[in-house]
């Protein structure tokens, strides 16, 4: 009984409320982090329990949300292969981040709230990866768009967070309507909300209502997954916490796009159209990002791209019809991007606030801060052993057979290397030239629930690393692989390992000559920055959509103005017609005489006129 | 056998009367007669559902040289309505009159508009329907043209013109079916089977006017003009009515022909391309609008034209998402004025453009405005969502594709809420309130709203049970 999915849900729904509840009073208030934390820990110790029972039987659980006439509506959970992979990182990461909190929201007067609606997100995320219909799923995924604006916005009081959470909020909004008319349509054509049953509904089918339903899934999966045109929000949304930017938008909710499309990977396979959007798409946000990556200051944008190119690289991966290769890069990609996100949290914590790295000085004489970024660069960077070079072989191995594609991985992988190390060197370099004192004592002094979780993560890419090459397994965890052999056999290119290998070096040295020697090369303004740093003016053109909504707005409005002023003047008339005939009743008798008198000469008139 | 439903309709009046006699206590009997109110009606319905009988009747002899009877009848849309409508007139007797003003005239209309809205909803013949109708028309009338804000006046004559005219065509069409049912009555069973075999000229008119009728109630474009000036300037409480409930009874009547003239099968397709349009040209003009209560005032047009748009798909799913999403509606948008009522008696001020990060000033309004945006775009767990995928799902059926376009006027609508919310609440300049005290009691009407929304959201096969037959 204790493999019931709800039992992973229950301890940080609880913990979420009794954190609300501490918010009363200040002394309460000191407890809710811990309050919160345990619910985290109790969550991932179901779901773990739950994944050790899956792996012997998989098995679906259904129950009856509401029917109305022959229609019942299900919420479904499953634990297929993907549904393991997600809960399994989820479960692995949740922890760390609400540890990491601790040490990073110290300010008294917000904890309470802050761990209320992480601990939501964290609620949302563990349905989302048990999800085993569209019902079960859109409730986590609107919960995921909630969660996420309210933390985004967390700082309200700031600058620029309220247009970061609005920005997130209405792209979310558009991809939620996208994939609530996405499953209603597929409702339609299979009456049921399940995946499984969709699928085998489905089989063979490739009617036009079917791929209609299926695009708007793949927008609503778009917007999610920060997709080239809806990418935009995932680099504002980094004015939310450190915390919230590592749990949120870098491992696990802006994965949900991509996790949504591998679960209902048979349908799209059927539509080839469908997969040109994936590959053309996920291409151009791949390049967007690395770009803007390379060129932005901001410490956390960086980062914030970087997740922008890698899930790119997901929807090329499944564009090239290769889930395993998407799937491998999913699990890699969690832990080395929360583990830069902490870092960069650490980074803005010694350096009061300061995000730009050119101002930011890196590490003080903390080794073990500066080991565990290393850890998580090299892997960025794709270097051999470490999780990330098998998570980009896997894609690189796949697009061998597309030279075109292959070449733009390949250069994606070069400025990959150099961005990375760009954003190590530069505060590294910026560290020999001003050394502070206090920053230094920061360093020195950070708090350790601050400094556990990244060591933790930097020891799980190490772990991965042993797994893959001595066991074959793709998990962090010895013990616990989730199914990813569900998806097939991964054959490795060995030429592609060195060319990526050469190209990730390649990128390393450059980037070690132009920001570590010199630390020059885009710090002022220059005509190339510009264009990269305005995000390909994505931003522009939807300041230009908006106005043109706008003006259509102000049209609608004057339209709506001269409407009203007809409907007025029609009643001004009944009115005006009504004061006109009020002369015949006023009992005015020399009107009345003078009336019959003119209508008497009418009539005579008349007669006269007719002869 | 208790007279379950007489007692509804008419204990208003027993209040009503009371306050006659006692001019200080208003608002004690109004919040006595909302919750006798709520009360009887979760007797009415742990009736129901213990019967498993949604169609209750009763009749009295009334106007018997007429053939005019006074007859009640529960349906599920009445009993589903009746209910929305207890718990939106609590919320407004509970927390609606903040500033205490005039507080005798306004627990006074809201126990009259209380009467109206029972009347109208249990009403079992065309006759008692328009009686309520007016009573229900009257009681806002005053809310506005006494209670109101500043351009209170223009406001109450444009929505009393519209209203009457509206009345008029009701009573043109209830006289046209008085005359053509063979055995002259106005019962509305009775008239419902006489439909078929009426001449197909008077089906049409007779279904004409009254859509016109109720569409102007709704609103539906382009008769909508009423509504953002009278929800504007009315007072709180005639503003949670108004929009919470006086609309819907223009859904009501809407739900009734639909589903009852065989007729509307021939009009179904332009009206619910007028009522996608009428959504789309609604969300457009939110976006030029900057009073708070106006916004949300327009929200309502958006709102209730996806609910036409389902009530025209004529399909079960339909109608009864239709019927869903008015209770959904009701609620939310109620708990949407109430916030906004907070907030123009703590700041003085309805302008968003003045209003700046009134959040930390006004908390837990703030939230509370929120969960009303998730609530109207059919956020999960609120009553909203479980209306959307009903009303669609039968447009889905009904239209094809083209059925699933309406809900991409939420879009619209809810970007620029969000747009709203970030601007004038959660911002980053700060506002402090010269007042920022909330009554408790105003906390209380919060708390049965947005418990009432989860409620029918988390748990909707409480109330879908009872949706075999609507009307």
């Amino acid at each position: 009984m204790y493999y019931n999915p709800l039992f992973a849900i229950l301890p940080l729904l609880i913990g979420g409320f009794v954190a609300l509840l501490c918010g009363i009073s200040e002394r309460t208030e000191r407890a809710a982090k811990y309050i919160a934390l345990a619910g985290a820990l109790g969550s991932s110790a179901f779901s773990i329990l739950l994944l050790l029972h899956a792996q012997q039987a998989t098995q679906a659980y259904q129950a009856v949300w509401f029917s109305f006439a022959q229609s019942s509506f299900q919420l479904t959970m499953a634990l297929a292969p993907m549904n393991q992979i997600l809960l399994l990182l989820v479960a692995i990461i949740s922890p760390l981040i609400f540890l990491y909190s601790i040490g990073y929201m110290d300010r008294p007067n917000e904890q309470s709230r802050f761990y209320f609606e992480l601990s939501l997100f964290a609620v949302s995320m563990i349905l989302l990866s048990m999800s085993g219909g569209f019902l079960t799923m859109f409730i986590a995924w609107e919960g995921l768009g909630v969660t996420s604006y309210l933390l985004i916005g967390f700082w309200y009081q700031k600058k620029n967070p309220p247009a970061a959470a609005r920005t997130a909020i209405t792209t979310i909004l558009l991809g939620d309507i996208f994939m609530l008319a996405g499953m209603l349509i597929l409702w339609n054509q299979f009456g049921t909300f399940s995946f499984s049953a969709i699928e085998a509904a489905a089989s063979g089918q490739a009617g036009t209502t079917l791929m209609i339903g299926l695009a708007f899934v793949l927008i609503g999966a778009f917007t999610k997954s920060a997709q080239f045109p809806f990418h935009e929000w995932l680099s504002e949304a980094m004015e939310g916490p450190t915390p919230v930017s590592a749990f949120l938008h870098s491992s696990t909710m802006v994965k949900a796009g991509v996790f949504i499309v591998i679960l209902l990977f048979p349908l799209f396979a059927a539509f080839g159209q469908l997969l040109h959007v994936m590959l053309i798409i996920g291409l151009v946000t791949t390049v967007i990002g690395a770009l803007n990556a390379l060129s932005s200051q901001h410490i956390k944008k960086v980062l914030a791209y970087s997740t922008v190119e890698d899930l790119g690289l997901m929807f090329v991966a499944l564009g090239l019809n290769a889930v395993l290769a998407a799937v491998i890069f999913f699990i890699v990609q969690a832990a080395y991007k929360a583990l830069m996100l902490m870092s960069a949290g650490t980074m803005i914590k010694a350096n009061d606030e300061d995000t730009n790295i050119y101002n930011l000085t890196a590490f003080g004489r903390n080794k073990v801060l500066m080991m565990a970024a290393f850890v998580g660069a090299l892997s960025v960077a794709g270097i051999f052993p470490l999780s990330g070079f098998f998570g980009k072989l896997a894609i690189d191995s796949t697009a061998t057979s597309n030279a075109l594609v292959y070449i733009i991985l390949t250069a994606v992988d070069f400025v990959t290397a150099m961005y990375i190390f760009r954003w190590m060197f530069v505060p590294m370099h910026n560290q020999k030239r001003k050394m502070s004192i206090q920053v230094t004592g920061r360093y020195a002094t950070m708090k350790r629930s601050m400094v556990v979780p990244q060591v933790i993560l930097a020891a799980l890419i190490v772990l991965f690393s042993i797994n893959v090459l001595f066991f074959g397994n793709y998990s962090y965890i010895p013990g616990l692989a989730p199914q990813v052999s569900a998806f097939g056999k991964l054959i490795f290119a060995p030429l592609s390992a060195l060319v990526e290998s050469a190209v990730g070096l390649a990128g390393i040295s450059i980037a070690y000559l132009f920001f570590f020697r010199r630390s020059s090369l885009f710090a002022e303004r220059s005509k190339a920055r510009l264009f990269l740093s305005n995000g390909f003016f994505v931003s522009t053109a939807y300041l230009y959509l908006t106005k043109a909504v706008l003006a259509f707005a102000r049209g609608i409005e004057i339209f709506d103005t001269q409407l009203n002023r007809m409907l007025y003047t029609g009643a001004r008339g009944v009115v005006n017609i009504g004061s006109a005939v009020k002369i015949s009743q006023r009992g005015n008798v020399t009107v009345y005489i003078a009336a019959l008198a003119a209508g008497l000469a009418f009539v005579i008139a008349f007669l006269v006129f007719l002869k | 056998m208790i007279p379950i439903l007489l007692i509804i309709v008419l204990f208003p009046a027993i209040f009503l009367g009371a306050m006659l006699l006692s001019r200080k206590h208003g608002r004690a009997i109004a919040l006595a007669s909302a919750v006798v109110g709520l009360a009887l009606v979760l007797f009415l319905f742990f009736t129901v559902v213990t019967t498993g009988n949604t169609a209750i009747t009763e009749t009295y002899g009334y106007i018997s040289s007429l053939g005019i009877n006074f007859d009640l009848r529960t349906t599920t849309a009445s009993l589903v309505l009746l209910l929305m409508s207890s718990v939106i007139i609590l919320a407004a007797a509970l927390g609606g009159n903040v500033s205490r003003e005039r507080e005798w005239v306004a627990s006074m209309l809201l126990i009259l508009f209380q009467l109206g809205a029972n009347g109208l909803f249990l009403s079992g013949n065309f006759f008692l329907f328009f009686i309520f109708w007016d009573i229900g028309v009257i009681a806002p009338f005053f809310m506005i043209n006494v209670l109101g804000s500043a351009n209170r006046k223009t406001a109450s004559y444009k929505f009393i013109v519209y209203e009457i005219f509206a009345s008029a065509l009701l009573l043109f069409g209830i006289l046209l079916i008085y005359s053509y049912t063979p055995t002259h009555t106005l019962n509305m069973a009775q008239a419902a089977m006489a439909y078929s075999s009426m001449p197909a000229g008077i089906q049409q008119s007779i279904f004409l006017l009254l859509f016109v009728a109720f569409m102007i109630n709704m609103p539906i474009f382009p008769l909508h003009s009423w509504l953002p000036d009278a929800h504007s300037e009315a007072s709180t409480q005639g503003s949670m009515v108004l929009s919470g409930i006086l609309t819907k009874f223009g859904g009501f009547g809407m739900l009734l022909i639909f589903t009852t003239m065989p007729i509307a099968h021939s009009y179904s397709t332009y009206i619910a391309a007028l009522s996608a349009v009428s959504a789309f040209y609604a969300a457009f003009l939110i976006m030029r609008q900057s009073d708070i209560k106006r916004i949300v005032a327009h929200t309502t047009i958006v709102e209730m034209s996806v609910i036409m748009f389902a009530i025209s798909t004529m399909t079960a799913l339909g109608s009864a998402g239709a019927l869903y999403g008015m209770l959904a509606h009701g609620i939310s948008v109620a708990m949407m004025f109430l916030a906004a009522g907070a907030i123009e008696h703590t700041f003085r001020e309805r302008n968003i453009g003045n209003l700046r990060g009134i959040s930390d000033a006004a908390k837990a309004t703030s939230y509370i405005f929120l969960l009303g945006i998730f609530a109207i775009t059919g956020l999960p767990l609120t009553a909203g969502f479980i209306a959307d995928i009903l009303m669609f799902l039968g447009a889905l059926s009904a239209f094809g594709l083209y059925g699933i376009v309406p809900l991409f006027s939420l879009v619209l609508m809810g970007a620029f809420m969000y747009f709203v919310i970030n601007k004038s609440f959660f911002a980053n300049k700060e506002r402090t309130a010269a007042e920022d005290h909330i009554d408790i009691t105003q906390k209380a009407g919060y708390s049965i709203l947005a418990l009432a929304l989860f409620i029918f959201g988390i748990l909707p096969f409480i109330l879908l049970g009872l949706f075999n037959v609507i009307i």
